[in-house]
């Protein structure tokens, strides 16, 4: 009997201190709030000889007020014709997913703190040239579908530009077209798009210049892509430029709280601005724009070259000084025809 | 002949001149005019540049001893000159700021100023007054060029006043503290709420959820693209019980079209980009500015909007919209999941 007794009491203190001493059940803490994170640095550009290893730091910060439980996970990226950048699930064939390791996958994210994430790619012998992928940073475990409603969940990307540093790299790009907005202008700005093609099989950053003439005399000076945003290989990117260095401009309206006001488009409305200052810089005539960029092929600059002419006439500024001259004309023909009838009738008076 | 007797002995003489000459050493002064240099007081010379070698402009503050002076003057000496050290013949002179940081008076009159050998005179002052502290400077960024480091005294002149002040220079850049920053590109993403309600879907019209903001701040100059999936299983508004999808209408990658009264259709609807600073957008097929539309989502990310350049609080407002027939199935518990991406270009 005190046998049984003993046994039951120590089951039971077994399965207090079981209870007591136990992890907590693995349920998600449900995220009450929208996601809110930052990432540093972007995009990342990585460079290694096949057979080596190369790492990155990356840095998120949870900018929200609650602690996050984040992980980290991989996608494709790619660039089509258009310019436009595709995340896509890695498949079977994206071999740099086994080369990628992070050695934190699932970590906690307490409010307003970074945390360092150190990613290691390992390059295997036969790598080659550049591959393409984002690191995602997401909730570990999101808000589950709730009746009645359409649960949004957040993530954040970093681009990440591998070029496995092997022979044979081919590092080409081409300008597929040079356009502006309009073969003619009544004022500036005149705009300008420029669309390079990546012919190679490494990632590219062209960048250059459009140098505006006229008759022969450049006249001004605008960038192209200062920034040196990439192309990736097969893709295709637009880069816009504006010269508006006239009187009077277009610029953009801006709002009494300081915002871009936007017409029902979504697009930013403009008005003239009349900088009495740059009155000099009046613009009329036929122009011509000189596209010239370069991109470094691994050897050396290569340059890429295009040309269009496009016409700037202020017609109404032309209208009103040919209106004020017609009545200038006017006035002075009917003085003179005044003149004359009166030198006429003292002629013949006299008579 | 009768001996001249003269009235004063050789003492008497003597005694009489030395008598003379004191009281000419006390009264003498008086009687002339009183024309006696003063001293100038809480006189300095401010190099707005100390680096040796470097040319600059300066400020002069000082106090009159007397009155009456209508030139001043600053004399480096022959020291500042045989140490590298010049005072350039061109000079621009102005007193209208200086009094505000002194509080000295601003040299009065129509001033001038012109550099000759190691001297700057200023001129066509209008007469100062005795015992007030007055302020001038040499605003030619070239005024002076440094000597090398050390002490010197230039003497500054005002009418008959002047004083010796120092001055000294130093080394190379050495009057200059080298700050270095850096600033890391950064990309910020965050989404308003983690659901948008729909409420309860009737045929008499399609409802549409209030916005969630997706809000992109970024310094990264190439700019910032957004996309939106359906992650889940089945895409669409599904209701376990029921076992029923409303599906995505128009369907994922088609251009964005409003749901209509009384035929099925969920989607996801987009307005324009707003925020201080927001880029050029360039929206994909969610963009629509009419009510209930929307486009169509699957299992691939489909871009909402791509951005030029940096942003500062940008957000995108998303809305999801739903509409039932007479024939959707009767369920409290129609859900849906949306991902949404950002992420800051290459």
């Amino acid at each position: 009997m005190k046998f049984v007794r003993a046994f039951y009491s120590l089951v039971f203190c077994a399965l207090i201190l079981a209870a007591a001493f136990s992890p907590s059940l693995a349920t998600a803490q449900t995220p009450t709030e929208g996601i809110n994170l930052q990432i540093s640095p972007l995009p990342i550009e990585m460079t290694a000889k096949p057979g080596t290893s190369t790492n990155t730091d990356l840095r998120v910060r949870n900018a929200g007020t609650k602690t996050e439980k984040l992980q980290v996970r991989l996608l494709a990226v790619s660039e089509d014709n258009n310019g436009e950048v595709h995340l896509t699930n890695p498949v079977s064939s994206d071999e740099w997913v086994k080369w990628v390791h992070f050695d934190r996958q699932i970590f906690d994210a307490p409010s307003n703190q970074w945390q360092t994430i150190k990613m290691t790619v390992n390059v295997p012998k036969t790598a080659a040239f550049g591959y393409y992928f984002a690191v995602e940073y997401l909730r570990a475990s999101d808000v589950s579908p709730q009746p009645g409603k359409a649960v949004t969940h957040g993530a954040v990307a970093t681009f990440i530009l591998l070029n496995a540093d092997a022979p044979g790299a081919k590092r080409q790009a081409q300008v597929v077209s040079f356009t502006a907005n309009r073969k003619s202008y009544e004022f500036l700005p005149a705009n300008f798009t420029v669309k390079v093609k990546n012919a190679g099989n490494v990632h590219v950053a062209p960048h250059g210049s459009i140098f505006i003439t006229k008759g022969g005399k450049q006249v001004g000076v605008i960038d192209v892509n200062n920034d040196k945003g990439n192309i990736l290989p097969k893709g295709s990117r637009f880069f816009t430029a504006s010269w508006n260095d006239g009187f009077p401009v277009y610029k953009n309206k801006v709002g009494p709280d300081g915002h871009p006001l936007l017409d029902k488009n979504g697009l930013p409305e403009s008005s003239l601005s009349w900088n009495f200052s740059h009155a000099n810089r009046l613009r009329f005539g036929h122009y011509t724009a000189h596209l010239e960029m370069i991109y470094d092929n691994g050897q050396r600059d290569e340059q890429m070259n295009a040309t269009l002419s496009f016409w700037v006439i202020p017609w109404r500024i032309i209208g009103v000084l040919l209106l004020v001259a017609i009545f200038i004309i006017l006035g002075l023909w009917s003085f003179f025809v005044k003149t004359r009838r009166l030198a006429k009738k003292i002629r013949t008076k006299k008579t | 002949m009768k001996k001249i007797r003269h009235p004063f002995n050789r003492w008497q003489s003597v005694s009489l001149l030395y008598v003379v000459v004191l009281l000419a050493q006390v009264f003498v002064p008086f009687l002339l005019s009183h024309v006696s240099a003063g001293t100038l007081t809480s006189t300095y010379v401010r190099l707005n540049r100390l680096s040796a070698g470097t040319t600059t402009s300066f400020r002069l503050v000082f106090t009159t001893a007397s009155a009456g002076a209508t030139s001043v003057s600053v004399n480096f000496t022959a020291g500042w000159a045989s140490a590298s050290g010049s005072v350039n013949a061109t000079q621009t002179v102005s007193s209208a700021s200086c009094a505000a940081d002194t509080g000295a008076t601003a040299l009065p009159g129509s001033i001038t100023a012109a550099g000759s050998s190691n001297t700057v005179t200023i001129s066509s002052v209008t007469a100062l007054s005795a015992s007030t502290s007055y302020c001038v400077d040499l605003t030619s960024a070239s005024a002076v060029t440094n000597a090398t480091a050390g002490q010197y005294l230039p003497v500054i002149t005002a009418g008959s006043d002047s004083t010796t002040v120092a001055i000294r220079t130093v080394g190379s850049n050495a009057d200059q503290i080298a700050v270095s920053a850096s600033v890391n590109p950064t990309f910020t993403f965050s989404l308003s709420a983690n659901s948008a309600a729909l409420g309860t879907l009737t045929t008499a019209n399609p409802v549409e959820s209030s916005a969630i903001n997706g809000t992109v701040s970024t310094n990264a100059p190439q700019g910032w693209q957004m996309w939106a999936a359906d992650l889940s299983g089945t895409p669409g508004l599904r209701s376990t019980t029921a076992s029923k999808t409303i599906a995505y209408s128009p369907a994922a990658g088609a251009a964005a079209s409003a749901l209509s009264t009384g035929n099925e259709g969920y989607n996801l609807g987009s307005r324009s980009v707003s925020g201080t600073t927001c880029g050029t957008p360039t929206y994909g097929n969610f963009n629509s500015g009419t009510q209930y539309s929307g486009s169509g989502l699957d299992g691939t990310l489909r871009s909402l909007v791509s951005v030029t350049g940096p942003a500062d609080t940008c957000a995108l407002a998303l809305r999801v919209n739903a509409s039932i027939s007479a024939t959707t199935p009767a369920a409290t518990d129609y859900a849906g999941t949306i991902t949404v991406v950002a992420a800051g270009r290459f």
